[in-house]
């Protein structure tokens, strides 16, 4: 669509092919997942990670460690590289034979726009991966098991994309036809792939009955961690868990809040305002490690979603957006008003903190609080809290609205 | 330190501290409503202390708080940027002293 729109015959060819590319891929993509999660497990993605946690001598029997799934994993990675137009497969924007194919006209801020999409996508496309082949959040490995499993996720997922973004490099664009090539042979190969595993998958099931039960038992990731932090809150309930662990637990607190507020610091005194946005990512993120080192992993999803997904990502736009004509470095106030306002900021911390630590009630601090697992939430948001949670798509629904009208009437009253 | 909830809490102050002081002392509006969120994210984290180490830590109050306070914040933040993007395409500033108009 973009491609049609800009009136450039490159952007038009690049746009067919964009289209073809993905018809094709979206194709094979979707038949090697079904692939993936043959061995009985329905579409559950986190069943399908839960029926693969276990280990055969030591080693995780990941589904990539057997055959079908090493034949799948491949497929898979060939799919997601063309999906998402990286180097070998893109030929929506072969730079050396159409310029840059539907984002020729695009320049400046609507490419970035453009690409913003297409790394996002990437992201998605790399956590699909690692949660069909990679064994999902486990660790590889038996011994390695004490590492939180959403640390081992994202190690996961930044290794994928990491392997994605480096293949860049090295690899040439491939020629029209052998894209076409192999898009056919895939298409062949796949059914009868998809086949051979399904019988395979249903001798699998006989012999192993276990593994049904443990489909069941969805979402575990959720509770898993509590075993993880014995040392930060069940002290007293298990004090044979180890010392060590308690001190990892500790330094980590202090790192992560020493890295949460310096760079809150940083961001709200630093002279440039792009760089600033940049810092606010740090300090949400760190915020997100804190929500999990309380046991809300649901909060920290949401916090990193919410806050540094789009809260931070728009702020970074609108300073991009307003300082086309002026400087971004602002003026700065007389040295009174800095004075004053870090006067009233440290005078409002003194008493918080005085009234934190001479407070009876936090003295009593002994509470090992289950985490809250997103059934439960789930749950207490039917049932106890429909009422707000209305409310608030309401108001979720007028902000986008409001801001939407905001934001164009100007444009409307130019024009 | 002995205390895990205070150290928390402590760090939930500092943070509203810093979005005091940021949305005190500088001048572009972006920035004002960075100092804002940082202050909100501040309660948040004391709603989840709180609920970590409280009494009644079955009863999901605070984890659900947070839930519905960073869905607002997301919302407000929204509204927020679309009325600073307003006024700069209006009086080409963002700079929040300059937007003194109604200035007796």
């Amino acid at each position: 669509m973009a491609g049609w729109s800009s009136r450039n015959k490159y952007s038009l060819l690049g746009a067919m092919r964009a289209i073809a590319s993905m018809i094709s891929y979206e194709f094979a993509g979707a038949f090697d997942n079904s692939g993936g999660d043959v061995d009985g497990n329905f579409v559950r993605l986190p069943a399908l990670s839960t029926s693969k946690r276990r280990f055969v001598h030591g080693i995780a029997s990941w589904n990539l460690f057997t055959p079908w799934g090493l034949a799948g994993a491949a497929l898979f990675l060939v799919a997601a590289t063309a999906e998402s137009n990286r180097t070998p497969f893109d030929i929506p924007e072969a730079e050396s034979e159409i310029i840059a194919g539907y984002l020729t006209e695009y320049s400046g801020f609507k490419y970035a726009l453009f690409f913003l999409g297409e790394y996002l996508g990437l992201f998605a496309l790399s956590s699909l991966g690692v949660t069909l082949f990679l064994g999902g959040w486990s660790a590889p490995f038996a011994f390695l098991d004490w590492f939180p499993s959403w640390g081992w996720f994202f190690l996961k997922l930044f290794a994928m994309i990491a392997f994605f973004i480096w293949t860049r490099g090295p690899s040439a664009t491939a020629q029209r036809s052998i894209i076409a090539l192999f898009v056919e042979v895939h298409a062949a190969d796949v059914p009868g792939e998809f086949i051979c595993r399904r019988t395979l998958a249903i001798f699998r099931d006989l012999a192993d009955s276990r593994r049904s039960a443990a489909a069941l038992d969805c979402l575990p990731c959720v509770d898993r961690p509590a075993l993880r932090y014995p040392g930060r809150s069940a002290g007293t309930e298990r004090p044979q868990a180890g010392l060590p662990l308690r001190q990892l637990m500790h330094w980590s607190f202090y790192i992560v809040a020493v890295l949460t507020i310096g760079s809150a610091i940083t961001a709200m005194s630093l002279r440039n305002i792009v760089h600033c946005g940049l810092v606010l990512t740090v300090t949400f993120a760190g915020l997100a490690l804190l929500y999990l080192q309380l046991n809300a992993q649901f909060v920290a999803l949401a916090q990193i979603l919410i806050y540094i997904g789009a809260v931070a990502i728009l702020i970074v736009f609108a300073v991009l957006l307003t300082r086309s004509s002026e400087t971004t470095r602002e003026t700065s106030r007389p040295l009174s008003g800095i004075v004053s306002g870090v006067v009233i900021a440290l005078a409002a911390f003194a008493t918080l903190a005085r009234a934190i630590t001479s407070s009876a009630v936090i003295r009593q601090t002994s509470a090992a609080a289950q985490p809250a697992s997103v059934r439960q939430i789930g749950q207490e948001l039917m049932k106890n809290y429909i009422i707000p949670l209305e409310i608030v798509a309401l108001l979720l629904t007028a902000a986008l609205i409001g801001a939407a009208v905001i934001a164009l009437q100007e444009r409307r009253r130019s024009e | 330190m002995s205390n895990p909830l205070a150290n928390y809490l402590i760090v939930s102050a500092a943070l509203f501290s810093i979005g005091l002081a940021g949305a005190l002392i500088r001048r572009n509006a972006i920035l004002v409503l960075i100092g804002i969120e940082l202050m909100l994210n501040a309660a948040n984290l004391n709603f989840i202390a709180f609920w970590r180490y409280g009494k009644n830590p079955q009863a999901l109050a605070g984890v659900m708080f947070v839930i519905f306070s960073i869905a607002v914040a997301a919302a407000e933040a929204a509204v927020g940027l679309a009325l600073i993007i307003s006024i700069y395409r209006h009086y080409k500033t963002t700079q929040v002293d300059k937007l003194d108009q109604m200035r007796g």
